[in-house]
C-alpha cells in the first residue's frame, strides 16, 4: 500500500515536472493582480487599501487598476515605474524578497501588450 | 543629501512594514513540553494570554527565573482578569539584493482576558499598527484580535471551544514567525486575522479545528476573501502527531482551495523537534488562468542547555509549479536565548534564493529581535 503510494507520488511528480511550460502565463491585469502584485505586494503593512504606502494599492484588481494608472507609461511601457522599481538595484521592490525574473518578463509582456487597453490609459 | 536620507527613510520604513508582526508562543514546545497550545495558552489555537502553566513554562526555560506573572506581580488582579502585552524590536542586516542597515519597532500590544464565568470569556487586544497614509490619527492604533469563547470544560486545557469574533483562521503549524514560507504564502499572512466563528476540540490525543470567516467589514486584510479551514491533528504515541488540513477562500477576484497535510515528530534522545508542512494550492483567477502552487516548511528544533533554542527552517515555495523557474527557496536560521520569563533575544536569519540562483536576485537578512513579555 505504501510502496503504491510512493510510486503514485512520484509518477504525479514526473507528470507534472514534464507538463511545465516556459511561461504561458496569461498577460492580463487580473493574472498580473491576483498571481502577483497581490500576494508579494499587498501584505497589510505595505500596498494594501488600509495601509497603501505612498498611495498605492494592490490586493484587488480594482485597487490595482487605479494605482497603476499612476506608475504606468502609455508612451514607454519599459520606462514605467512598475517596471523600473521590480528591476533597478537600489531600493527594488518588494524589498523582503525579490520577484522572480519569469514574474518580471510577464509583467513587461503585460506592459507592453495590454497595459494601455486593461488601464483604459 | 536630503533626497538621499529620505530613500534611507524609505527604504526602512518600508522593512520595517515587512518585518513588522506579532509575538505568539512556540509550537516547538508542542509534545516536548505540552502535548497541547492550551498547556500553556487559554486560546485553544495557541496565542494571546497564558495560562498559569505557561507561566510556570516561560520562569522554568528561563536563564534567570522571574516572577512570570504581569508586571513580575507587582499588580495583582482580581483571578478573572488576566492581563499580557508585548514588546518587541529589532535591528540588523537586511539584502533584498540592496544591502542596508535597518532598526524598527515590531510590536507594542496589551492584551486583556476576562472570565465571565459559565465557560464565557472575552479577550481584547490593543495596540499600535503602521498607519495609513493621510490618515494617521485615525490608524495608529487599533484592536488585531477581540473575540468570545465559549468553553465547554473551564478548568480542563481540553475539551469543546466555540469562539466568535476577529482572530486568525486556525491552519497549519501557526508558526509564531510570519514570514515563514508557510505562513507568508500559505493563508495565514501577517495581520490576516479577521472576523470568524470557531468550534474547536482540544484533547491530548487530538484536536480538530473548523473556522468559518468573512472578508473583514471594517479592516481591509491582505487575503480580503471570505471562507473556511479546517485542520485535524491526531497525536499518534507521545512523541508523534500527524494532521490534515483545508481552506477554501473566495474574494471578488479569485478563488482558492489549499490542501495540506502537516507532522510533527519529538526525538527524546537528542532533543529533537521536527515540524514538517506541505500545502498545494490551487487558485482560480477570472477570466482566466489557474495556477496551483506547492508550499512546504520543514523545523527542526532543539533546546540547548536551560535558555537556549535553536531552530533550523527549510522552506520551499513554487508559485506556480506548471512553469519552471518560478520556485523560491530558504534556509532559515533561529536562535532563541529566554534571558528571564519576560525577555527573550532571538537571533534570525535567513538565506533565499530563486531557482536556486538561477531565476532572480537571492535575497536574505540577519536580525536581532528583542522581545519583551509585559
Amino acid at each position: 500500500m505504501v510502496r503504491r503510494m510512493i510510486r503514485l507520488v512520484v509518477a504525479a511528480a514526473v507528470l507534472m515536472a514534464c507538463s511545465q511550460t516556459d511561461n504561458d502565463r496569461p498577460a492580463t491585469l487580473p493574472y498580473i493582480t491576483e498571481a502577483i502584485l497581490q500576494p508579494n505586494c499587498a501584505q497589510d503593512v505595505c500596498h494594501s487599501s488600509y495601509t497603501m504606502v505612498k498611495g498605492y494599492a494592490f490586493d484587488t484588481v480594482d485597487n490595482a487598476r487605479r494605482s497603476l494608472r499612476m506608475i504606468v507609461s502609455k508612451a514607454e511601457p519599459e520606462a514605467s515605474l512598475l517596471y523600473t522599481v521590480l528591476t533597478r538595484n537600489v531600493k527594488r521592490m518588494p524589498y523582503d524578497a525579490p520577484l522572480p525574473d519569469k514574474d518580471i518578463e510577464l509583467i513587461l509582456r503585460w506592459l507592453q501588450d495590454n497595459a494601455v487597453t486593461d488601464l483604459g490609459l | 543629501m536630503t533626497a538621499r536620507l529620505a530613500l534611507a527613510g524609505a527604504v526602512v520604513a518600508a522593512v520595517v512594514a515587512a518585518l513588522g508582526g506579532s509575538a505568539r508562543a512556540y509550537p516547538q514546545f508542542v509534545l516536548g513540553r505540552d502535548r497541547t497550545c492550551t498547556g500553556c495558552h487559554y486560546s485553544p489555537a495557541g496565542g494571546g494570554p497564558l495560562t498559569e502553566n505557561g507561566l510556570v513554562t516561560a520562569g522554568a526555560i528561563s536563564q534567570w527565573d522571574m516572577a512570570p506573572e504581569f508586571l513580575y506581580g507587582a499588580v495583582s488582579t482580581p483571578t478573572w482578569l488576566t492581563l499580557g502585552g508585548d514588546l518587541r524590536a529589532a535591528a540588523g542586516y537586511v539584502q533584498s539584493p540592496e544591502q542596508l542597515l535597518a532598526a524598527f519597532p515590531m510590536q507594542l500590544e496589551a492584551t486583556g482576558r476576562a472570565a465571565l464565568g459559565s465557560g464565557l470569556s472575552l479577550v481584547i487586544d490593543l495596540g499600535a499598527r503602521e498607519t495609513r497614509r493621510g490618515a494617521e490619527a485615525q490608524t495608529f492604533a487599533w484592536s488585531r484580535e477581540h473575540y468570545l469563547t465559549w468553553q465547554q470544560r473551564p478548568d480542563e486545557a481540553a475539551g469543546l471551544y466555540v469562539r466568535a469574533g476577529r482572530f486568525m483562521p486556525v491552519f497549519g503549524l501557526r508558526l509564531a514567525e510570519h514570514l515563514t514560507y508557510i505562513r507568508r504564502w500559505g493563508g495565514t499572512p501577517l495581520y490576516g486575522e479577521t472576523y470568524g466563528l470557531a468550534v474547536e476540540y482540544v484533547d491530548p490525543g487530538f484536536e480538530v479545528h473548523a473556522t468559518g470567516f468573512i472578508a473583514d467589514p471594517l479592516i481591509a486584510t491582505p487575503e480580503h476573501s471570505s471562507g473556511g479551514a479546517a485542520l485535524g491533528e491526531l497525536r499518534v504515541g507521545d512523541h508523534l502527531s500527524i494532521g490534515g488540513e483545508a481552506m477554501y477562500t473566495q474574494s471578488t477576484d479569485d478563488k482558492k482551495l489549499r490542501v495540506g497535510a502537516l507532522a510533527r515528530l519529538f526525538l527524546p534522545g537528542p532533543e529533537l523537534q521536527l515540524q514538517l508542512e506541505g500545502q498545494f494550492m490551487n487558485q482560480l483567477i477570472e477570466p482566466r488562468g489557474a495556477p496551483k502552487q506547492i508550499i512546504a516548511y520543514l523545523l527542526a528544533s532543539r533546546p540547548v542547555g536551560k535558555a537556549l533554542l535553536l531552530d533550523l527552517g527549510l522552506g520551499l515555495f513554487d508559485e506556480n509549479i506548471q512553469i519552471t523557474g518560478l520556485h523560491r527557496e530558504c534556509v532559515d536560521l533561529n536562535v532563541h536565548w529566554f534571558a528571564t520569563s519576560h525577555v527573550e533575544a532571538i537571533v534570525t536569519g535567513r538565506f533565499e534564493t530563486l531557482a536556486f540562483g538561477g531565476g532572480g536576485p537571492s535575497a536574505g537578512y540577519a536580525l536581532v529581535q528583542a522581545h519583551y513579555r509585559l
